[in-house]
């Protein structure tokens, strides 16, 4: 633990990503506890307010208050993002070693779903569950879970497969233990590395989604504060002030490249063989 | 060879048929009654029985799937709830846009990023390969919405060189081309760098050196030349999702195109247009990666078929 701890901070970028992604996830986690202004309240004599110390982002077309919303939209684009990925994650991890790990029937049938939700070239898939479910905050979830379970399981099935050759596994079996006790002993532990760093990098596309559904009105729904739907509604007024929706965009955007870095990071100090894979 | 090649197109029709499957019990999927959803919560009994009908649900879903997929071949995608026009003609109106959004960036992305990538890992190491990799960090991480709205405010708010939305000529495309292709110039710089980095730590590299090849020629010629034929796959592999995430794009700048009209019935609960388009977009991707993974194999031959 240590010696990945020491090979994390070796690179610089990795650290200083890590700290600012848990400094930026803090403030918008904790927003409620130390901001004592309502995101949705409106005040319409002070509209496109510029910078100031009262409203140190200024405000929005109605009045809102945009450091805020910022925050509160964070809130809502990272609940999403971790949530769906984390519950995606769970269901691409269990497919992939039911699929690796029993081979057969279950494989084939696993692969050609997995095959099947690769077929929906990329926002189309979050755009196909939203058509069936309806759009708001917990189907943009689903929508979000949905879309990393293929990438997961595929990748897991890969590990379960090279993993299961291995003579210490053949040992185990020939000891008597059960499938189960293998799997959670020896199969995963091995596979985890690559889950984590996988959850890191989907993160970062996991935001991107979740701001894109938003932004095109099929995710979370007005007034409600969230990055991409700050940004589109932004939109109307770009001409004469574009701040409320340069804000959140650099927010996303600086996130999701904290995400990517942070999970460059940990796949080098977790696994030093994948190193520039 | 040949073999292989039948193999990954009966391949190619099995998912087509999985995603026709899909594409169908989607509206059988939404929670509540399809034809009230359709139709809106004030739709008469009378028109309700009567669309109830006309999709033939009250028949077996085999029975349903086969009369559906019969329909598609003709090319009645049904009609668009909102529009009262045919699917296939919204879809056919709309989607020639998209493609040549694609298409746009795609080439543009190729020539830059490969650009990009070659110099990335002949300077390995140095400054620039360093402000390069930054670039295609930023360039794979920034929404392609944020994207399109920057160039707004800098291009067309403030220089006025380009016109804000709608696409009566090709300026209109200049700047969704580009905002497309930003995000794909980080990923092919990423793809062609680490190619040319495994090409050019390579024996017979050394060996034109050594013989005193140019290292212009070494780069351009003996090394790209191996390095290329992954590049140019990992290109035509991404062009399917540059159709999907083409959506956002045409959003921002208000083009008429296929994803904004995916959208847009999306929104309105438009279920056959939603059909039609999803369906045409995921078989595109589907027969694109086919076609891209066919060829790959042609053009490299150290590539062995059976697995």
């Amino acid at each position: 633990m240590k010696e990945i701890v020491q090979r994390f901070c070796r690179k610089r970028m990795s650290v200083v990503a890590g700290v600012m992604l848990i400094l930026i996830i803090a403030a918008c986690a904790f927003a409620p506890l130390y901001v004592h202004v309502d995101p949705l309240k409106q005040n319409l004599f002070n509209t496109y307010a510029r910078p100031s110390a009262e409203h140190l982002l200024g405000t929005d077309n109605l009045g809102r208050d945009i450091l805020v919303r910022l925050l509160y939209g964070g809130r809502s684009s990272l609940a999403i993002s971790f949530s769906g990925v984390l519950s995606g994650t769970a269901v691409g991890v269990i497919l992939g070693v039911i699929a690796g790990y029993f081979g057969g029937i279950a494989d084939t049938l696993i692969s050609r779903l997995i095959d099947v939700l690769l077929a929906f070239p990329g926002l189309l898939l979050a755009i196909v569950v939203v058509a069936i479910l309806g759009s708001g905050e917990s189907n943009t979830v689903v929508a979000i879970a949905i879309f990393s379970i293929p990438t997961v399981a595929r990748m897991v099935r890969g590990e379960v497969l090279k993993i299961r050759s291995a003579d210490y596994i053949a040992v185990c079996k020939v000891m008597g233990e059960s499938s189960a006790r293998v799997i959670v002993r020896h199969v995963i532990p091995n596979a985890i590395s690559q889950i984590i760093v996988n959850v890191t990098l989907q993160l970062g596309t996991a935001i991107l989604t979740t701001s894109a559904l938003s932004f095109l009105g099929l995710g979370v729904q007005p007034p409600a504060p969230e990055w991409g739907a700050m940004l589109s509604s932004a939109r109307d007024v770009l001409r004469s002030y574009p701040l409320p929706a340069v804000v959140p965009g650099i927010a996303i955007t600086l996130v999701v490249v904290c995400f990517s870095l942070v999970g460059d990071g940990l796949r080098d100090a977790l696994d030093p063989r994948l190193k520039n894979a | 060879m040949f073999k292989y090649v039948v193999k990954r197109f009966l391949q190619m029709l099995v998912m087509l048929f999985a995603l026709s499957v899909i594409v169908f019990l989607m509206v059988r999927l939404i929670p509540g009654d399809p034809v009230t959803m359709m139709l809106g919560q004030g739709a008469g009994k009378e028109a309700i029985a009567a669309e109830r009908a006309r999709l033939g649900l009250d028949y077996p879903l085999p029975q349903q799937y086969v009369m559906w997929l019969t329909n598609v071949f003709h090319g009645d995608f049904g009609t668009s709830i909102t529009t009262h026009k045919p699917v296939l003609t919204e879809i056919v109106r709309r989607y020639p846009l998209t493609i040549i959004i694609a298409v746009g960036s795609t080439a543009l992305s190729a020539v830059v990023g490969i650009a990009f990538g070659i110099i990335s890992s002949v300077y390995h190491g140095k400054l620039a390969d360093n402000i390069l990799m930054f670039v295609s960090l930023f360039a794979v991480s920034t929404p392609s919405f944020f994207l399109a709205i920057l160039l707004l405010i800098i291009f067309s708010v403030t220089l006025k060189w380009f016109p804000s939305g709608g696409a009566s000529s090709w300026v209109g495309l200049v700047l969704p081309i580009i905002t497309l292709g930003m995000q794909e110039v980080g990923y092919i710089t990423r793809i062609t760098r680490s190619a040319m980095l495994d090409v050019l730590g390579e024996d017979y590299i050394r060996t034109s050196r050594a013989r005193g090849v140019a290292e212009h020629v070494v780069i351009c010629v003996h090394a790209l030349k191996n390095a290329i034929i992954p590049v140019l796959t990992s290109i035509g592999l991404r062009f399917g999702s540059l159709l999907a995430g083409a959506t956002l794009v045409e959003t921002v700048f208000s083009l008429a195109g296929i994803g904004r009209l995916t959208v847009d019935a999306v929104a309105g609960r438009d279920y056959p247009l939603i059909q039609g388009c999803v369906l045409i977009l995921a078989a595109t991707f589907v027969i694109v990666n086919t076609v891209v993974d066919v060829l790959y194999t042609v053009a490299d031959p150290r590539i062995e078929f059976d697995s």
